[in-house]
């Protein structure tokens, strides 16, 4: 069989080589460039669900950060609130303690009254403890004090909660009620007690029991907030580690290897010059140049 | 035999050389056209004259000037062409739509979707914030922009693809016209033969309209093309029938009893192919904005917002249209937003606002969540991508194997040429001597007398 060689045939063989190699070259430089190696959704055919994902769970990650520190900053402010009414409530004892002694006249009891009015004042103070305008023991309703000045608790019994990972919720309040509420009845009563006269020490001794039950109460609500303060200092903690981890396997998918790329840019430089100079050649030799 | 009978046939063979050299310079300048199908000079001995009992040869005569071209090799690289054509425009067409799915630079739909959702997970942060509740609206609005976007760009498309058939038909028809005209030139030369130009110009047109169209066609004993689309006769003879289109139809040939419709092949078929896709894109589009609007309204009714005034539709769409009418519902601001579970509504309540959350991982479109439904779309279009390209290289190294295969068998191959015109040029010389020698003789026979 002879084998033929037309000029049409050459001409289109290697315009179809050469623009095959440039389009390689094309897309070889955007790679190296870009440092992708998947330029284009057909790149990565039948792994756009894992590579969404990727994609959007580390993008998750930015915004569970930024709730998890948001969180922090709230329930750090209920601990230090928590324990200034803890501090309240021990002075309370401790005033208590010495009121219920039959040794001290109406006059001190009178000024350890007046000494319980400004406990409870400092109280419902503390109770209206705000973060960024948020009033953290009115339960959801915290866009309004959680105590009127008598006392009486405004807010509601819902726990608010922010979502500082996927699926895993902080609560970010007290329930002032909760907390409060024991303390600034008791204390009330104390100063009842302190102003009732003849046997005021023995009413004032009855009421040892509530005061300390009160500030148990206050520790406990403390140690739960020290709790989701630590859950949000973990969810924080996780989701960083979980944005590196994502960030590592969609890197693994779309990513290029920069030596890599260059190598086979490089190869593929190569290749297009040689193949313009066998074009080159090609198209040229014949036996009508030899017989010139 | 007489020495007048030589120069007969030196004048012969410097006829059959001249046929070379001339066959020869027409393969040589038409080495590079289109279509060209190598000429061959047919010699063969003359019939001798008997002279007594001796015969005496009258020299060489040319047979014919024939074209080197296999028929059914010419029909296979018609439906070839028209494969690798058809599946070039389907890649290239494709190609085009799938930028509306590049979600590589993190900048889509899904981009949007995902966006919307992580909006939605701030906002547990602080319900009631002005800031937040208004980048979930913001959010809202961009992810229903997205979807509307795409699919008027999809629509786009598709215009595109249905213009480029419409004004692709009738310089097909007028091809068609021309094939039944050569059909009618190469009957009137007698055969393809005869008229091997008409013949060559065949070809090429027969060729034109397998890339073009994917028509087939089938050489006839007269040396005539009765060209075929869709099982149907579009060219028979002198008699060639006009094709037209309407969308959403298609291509129809026109019949003696009305019209009938056919699938093109080649580019159109190709175009038509990606038009078919797009079109399966759209439906699954539509799907999208319509489940994840109802899933999303669904819920958002059931809350309260911040006023305390029961959640109404977030987003709006045109039933017949979903993905491209897709919207935020008119007259909504932030306070809008149905968060709360409960009313009046708790600066924090965000009962509802992890209802709508909720719904990221709930299968709410088609079976799928909204986000695999979305990956799943993207991944359609990649794989269809990925598909038309390896399919186009495929069908183009066919076509390429049989055009190789063809310049072996009809191509001009200039060595050939080269050598050929050697050899006409040394018969012509050789003959030329005769001539010489035998007038030489004459003269020398002619001084005797």
């Amino acid at each position: 069989m002879i084998i033929r060689q037309s000029p049409l045939l050459t001409q289109s063989t290697t315009t179809r080589v050469l623009s095959g190699l440039k389009a390689d070259l094309s897309r070889q430089t955007e790679v190296a460039i870009t440092g992708m190696e998947v330029l284009d959704p057909h790149d990565a055919a039948g792994q756009w669900e894992t590579i969404h994902g990727l994609q959007a769970g580390f993008d998750d990650q930015d915004v569970y950060i930024g709730n998890a520190r948001a969180a922090q900053g709230i329930l750090a402010t209920l601990d230090d609130a928590l324990g200034g009414a803890s501090e309240v409530l021990v002075q309370a004892l401790e005033l208590a303690v010495q009121a219920s002694n039959e040794v001290y006249d109406d006059e001190y009891r009178a000024q350890a009254a007046d000494e319980v009015d400004m406990m409870i004042e400092q109280l419902v103070s503390l109770g209206n403890t705000e973060y960024a305008d948020r009033y953290v023991f009115a339960g959801t309703a915290y866009d309004q004090p959680a105590f009127a000045d008598d006392g009486t608790y405004l807010g509601n019994t819902d726990a608010p909660t922010m979502t500082v990972g996927a699926g895993v919720e902080v609560e970010v309040g007290v329930i002032g009620s909760d907390a409060f509420a024991d303390a600034l009845q008791v204390l009330e009563d104390l100063a009842a007690a302190l102003r009732s006269g003849p046997g005021s020490a023995a009413a004032t001794a009855a009421l040892l029991d509530p005061l300390e039950s009160a500030h148990d109460t206050m520790v406990e609500a403390r140690q739960e907030a020290g709790f989701e303060f630590v859950d949000a200092q973990e969810a924080e903690l996780t989701a960083e580690t979980m944005r590196i981890t994502l960030q590592d396997a969609l890197n693994a998918r779309v990513a290029a290897d920069p030596i890599e790329a260059l190598t086979k840019l490089s190869e593929l430089q190569s290749a297009y010059e040689t193949a313009l100079q066998v074009t080159a050649q090609t198209s040229s030799s014949s036996l009508f140049e030899y017989l010139r | 035999m007489g020495l007048l009978d030589s120069l007969y046939v030196g004048a012969s063979g410097l006829a059959a050389a001249s046929a070379g050299i001339d066959a020869t310079a027409q393969n040589v300048a038409n080495a590079s056209t289109p279509g060209y199908t190598r000429r061959s000079v047919q010699q063969s001995v003359a019939d001798p004259i008997r002279h007594g009992i001796v015969q005496i040869g009258q020299g060489v005569e040319v047979t014919a000037i024939t074209r080197d071209s296999a028929n059914l090799l010419g029909m296979q690289r018609i439906e070839a062409g028209g494969d690798a054509s058809a599946a070039a425009a389907f890649y290239d067409a494709l190609a085009e739509v799938e930028i509306l799915f590049d979600e590589t630079m993190s900048d889509g739909m899904r981009s949007d979707l995902d966006t919307f959702f992580d909006a939605l997970t701030a906002a547990t942060a602080d319900p009631s914030d002005a800031g937040l509740r208004g980048a979930v609206l913001d959010a809202a609005e961009d992810l229903a922009r997205g979807v509307a976007d795409t699919a008027a760009q999809l629509d786009a498309a598709q215009a595109r693809f249905e213009q480029d058939i419409e004004i692709s038909l009738p310089p097909l028809n007028a091809k068609l016209q021309e094939v039944a005209l050569l059909n009618q030139r190469l009957v009137s030369a007698g055969g393809a033969d005869a008229a091997p130009d008409i013949a060559d110009q065949l070809d090429r047109l027969l060729r034109e309209l397998g890339d073009e169209a994917g028509f087939t066609s089938k050489i006839e004993a007269d040396g005539t093309a009765t060209v075929m689309l869709g099982g149907h006769a579009v060219v028979e003879g002198t008699e060639a029938r006009e094709i037209s289109y309407s969308a959403p139809t298609g291509v129809s040939i026109e019949v003696d009893n009305g019209y009938v419709t056919v699938q093109p092949g080649g580019r159109l078929g190709g175009v038509a192919q990606a038009h078919a896709a797009v079109d399966g894109y759209r439906a699954d589009l539509n799907t999208f904005a319509a489940d994840l609007a109802d899933a999303v309204n669904a819920v958002h009714t059931a809350g309260f917002d911040a006023n305390g005034a029961p959640g109404v539709a977030l987003f709006t769409y045109d039933p017949a249209d979903p993905a491209g009418s897709l919207a935020i519902a008119a007259g909504l601001d932030a306070d809008s937003l149905a968060f709360a579970g409960a009313t009046p509504a708790a600066a924090g309540d965000a009962d509802n606002l992890k209802a709508l959350l909720a719904l990221e991982d709930a299968a709410v479109v088609g079976g799928k969540t909204p986000g695999a439904a979305l990956s799943a779309l993207t991944n359609d279009v990649a794989s269809d991508v990925a598909r038309a390209s390896a399919d186009a290289q495929r069908a183009g190294l066919v076509a390429q194997d049989l055009d190789t295969l063809a310049a072996n068998l009809h191509g001009v191959d200039m060595d050939e040429e080269a050598m050929k015109l050697i050899t006409f040029q040394t018969a012509y010389q050789a003959a030329a001597k005769v001539i010489q020698v035998t007038d030489e003789l004459l003269g020398t026979l002619m001084e005797l007398t």
